[in-house]
């Protein structure tokens, strides 16, 4: 159990802290960009599906940063503790956290007089957070670079931002606003799929 | 050039690379494509010409037809009083008013107070001429179908095809019975100039940008009216002779690209320059001989010109059907749109989203460039109107019209100083890279020294994870 603690504990400093504070940066800046005030259904789902969401590409795609340099890269996977089982604690950390901020912001949002159910819209949007990271995650953990992690997660987030993504897609990040949340099962299941493939492919990799 | 080519190949070959392809194609492919080829089709009779709310840009308009397309203007006061009142009087029974404001216009929802709320019936009363009574039960049809850009169904229609096409105004007007009762059908009882001062103590009142009573946002909304024959004729004069064809397509596709190369870029200057220092080749390559200016240089102009490369070559989808089109119709083309507007349009873009990844990943050897170029992608795409409102920081210049000239003739002093800047800025952050990197090459900036103070060290941190 110490162990675990003394884990838990490194690896939030090293891979979750300072995102986690850039996170919380993000959630401070939002409501300079737009409002969080008033808003009804509609507008609310706007608001975490469009803003919020960033979230989970700042605290999930970096996960496996520390990692991609060179010299460390070869220390970690001769270690004792399996480098997979690292990336799944810090994945849990990391959800964890997404779940507190988001929770957060959108008790903040009803306090400001926004009108949603919460806890549909706090799953939905911690669902869309865990897709835009994990997608992003995936391909920074194959290519073994987070700048590779980062463009795929963008750019996901940019396609749904920009409409090439439609609201009847499976991999629409914005269902929540039509009211739609059978998409958010299909991005769970992607979520999940994504996540699992990374830690099998950790898990098999052989050092180089 | 030997090292020029090797940054080239360098890029060329790795993954961000491919990836940066992929995600440029398929925001061109969803936004773009196809577009050059349906208006061919539109003017070739294949398919139905009155579709949507435009008329075809390539086809020649004739006295004979009966619809010209539509414009924006405030040539129907009355239309756009309609419509404006409609808004404004659900929005005073919900207290909720939409406003758009800076920095990126996202909804914000005002309410009033009640001495303000007063007011907003006593506007209300004023324009429509009637009681507050009156007001809570108005008839059935006492506002028309169709406002602006807000259509009824009645008003819409789909051909055999299953496409949407606009009923002529003139076929609804025929049909619609002259009232003059002013409590059975909307009759504004003020005049323009007045309504527009009513509108102007709205915003007020409302206190925030962009609400649907600033007169530009009450003409955008509701402002829209069919065009004549001779605004056809010009139009079509200014596709055919002034933009020599090309010309529009080039502003639409530069409108487009604009957007994901306003981002995307960074991507590939930020990696090329963090992967030396992920292998370990950072103090490698502070040794070499090479110069500070020729390797910033070197690598900053082998990455514009490997994201210009398929911006080009994704421009040939629409040249090639064009040029044909020119020739099927002896009409002249001008084959060097695309590289023009590419080059003055686009590449200050470009230019200035590389050098902001070049100048911080080398100052911070992080990727925190990425997240500084995307909040000001997310504000600019906000600030930015759709066509028209080019402003000196402007980061990417919006076009998003096959028509429209006009807007680019207006707007080109602002057009010309923006890029300029935007290229000047460029050219500033490149300098000072050069200056960064020859001081992290004498020792006298060591950014791991910087982060070891301040945020500790983190190769100890994984020290202790081992030891554990």
């Amino acid at each position: 159990m110490v162990r675990l603690w003394g884990i838990l504990k490194a690896n939030f400093r090293l891979s979750i802290r300072n995102n986690l504070s850039i996170a919380i940066l993000y959630l401070l800046i939002i409501p300079v960009l737009r409002s969080i005030e008033n808003l009804n259904e509609i507008y609310s789902a706007e608001c975490l599906e469009q803003s919020v969401i960033l979230i989970g590409i700042l605290l999930i795609v970096p996960l496996h940063a520390a990692e991609h340099e060179a010299a460390i890269r070869d220390v970690v996977f001769t270690r004792k503790i399996p480098q997979w089982m690292v990336l799944l604690i810090r994945m849990i950390t990391a959800i964890v956290m997404l779940v507190l901020l988001t929770g957060i912001f959108a008790e903040i949002m009803i306090v400001k007089n926004c009108t949603f159910p919460y806890m549909s819209y706090v799953v939905g949007t911690v669902i869309s957070e865990l897709a835009l990271g994990s997608v992003g995650f995936f391909a920074a953990v194959l290519s073994n670079s987070v700048i590779a992690g980062y463009l795929v997660s963008i750019g996901y987030f940019l396609f749904n931002y920009l409409g090439n993504i439609s609201d009847t897609n499976i991999f629409c990040l914005f269902s929540m606003r039509t009211g739609d949340f059978i998409t958010k099962v299909w991005l769970f299941g992607i979520s999940v799929l994504m996540i699992t493939n990374t830690l099998i492919y950790v898990k098999k990799k052989k050092v180089c | 050039m030997k090292l020029y080519l090797r940054e080239c190949r360098g890029i060329a070959s790795s993954l961000v690379y491919f990836l940066f392809i992929a995600v440029l194609v398929f925001s061109w492919w969803g936004e773009f494509r196809g577009v050059t080829k349906t208006e061919i089709d539109r003017a070739n009779g294949k398919t139905p010409a009155n579709v949507g709310f435009d008329r075809p840009l390539l086809t020649e308009p004739t006295k004979e037809d009966n619809y010209f397309g539509m414009k924006t203007s405030e040539d129907n006061p009355e239309d756009i009083m309609t419509g404006v009142t409609r808004a404004l009087l659900m929005e005073y029974k919900n207290n909720l008013y939409a406003t758009y404001p800076l920095p990126v216009r996202n909804y914000k929802a005002v309410s009033l107070s009640s001495k303000e709320q007063a007011r907003v019936l006593e506007i209300l009363c004023e324009v429509t001429g009637l009681t507050e009574e009156q007001l809570s039960n108005l008839p059935q049809g006492y506002f028309p179908a169709v406002t602006g850009t807000i259509i009824s169904t009645d008003a819409a229609d789909f051909d055999e095809d299953g496409n949407l096409y606009m009923q002529s105004r003139e076929d609804n007007k025929t049909n619609v019975i002259e009232e003059m009762d002013k409590t059975k059908k909307f009759i504004p009882q003020v005049t323009y100039e007045r309504f527009k001062e009513l509108m102007r103590e709205m915003e007020t009142m409302i206190g925030e940008e962009d609400s649907q009573y600033s007169t530009e946002m009450m003409i955008t909304y509701f402002g829209l009216s069919e065009m004549g024959y001779e605004e056809a004729r010009s139009e079509y004069d200014q596709t055919i002779k002034g933009d020599k064809v090309t010309g529009s397509f080039a502003r639409l596709f530069c409108d487009y690209m604009g957007l994901s190369l306003g981002l995307y870029p960074i991507f590939i200057i930020v990696f090329m320059w963090l992967k030396d220092h992920l292998e370990n080749m950072t103090e490698l390559l502070y040794t070499r001989k090479v110069s500070s200016l020729k390797l910033v240089l070197t690598r900053y102009l082998a990455g514009i010109t490997m994201v210009f490369v398929p911006v080009i070559l994704l421009s040939f989808e629409s040249l090639i059907p064009l040029i044909s089109f020119g020739s099927e119709h002896d009409i002249s083309i001008d084959y060097f749109s695309y590289i023009k507007y590419t080059l003055w349009w686009l590449l200050p873009t470009i230019m200035i989203v590389s050098a902001i990844g070049l100048f911080f990943t080398l100052l911070t050897d992080s990727p925190i460039a990425i997240l500084l170029q995307f909040l000001w992608w997310i504000i600019d795409k906000g600030a930015t109107g759709l066509s028209g409102d080019t402003k000196s920081t402007t980061l990417m210049i919006r076009h998003n019209t096959l028509r429209g000239y006009e807007l680019i003739e207006d707007n080109f002093h602002a057009i010309c100083v923006n890029r300029l800047l935007m290229a000047g800025i460029s050219i500033l952050l490149v300098i000072l890279s050069v200056w960064v990197l020859q001081q992290k090459r004498k020792g006298k900036i060591n950014v791991a020294n910087i982060y070891g103070k301040a945020l500790g060290n983190i190769k100890s941190k994984f020290s202790f994870i081992h030891t554990k």
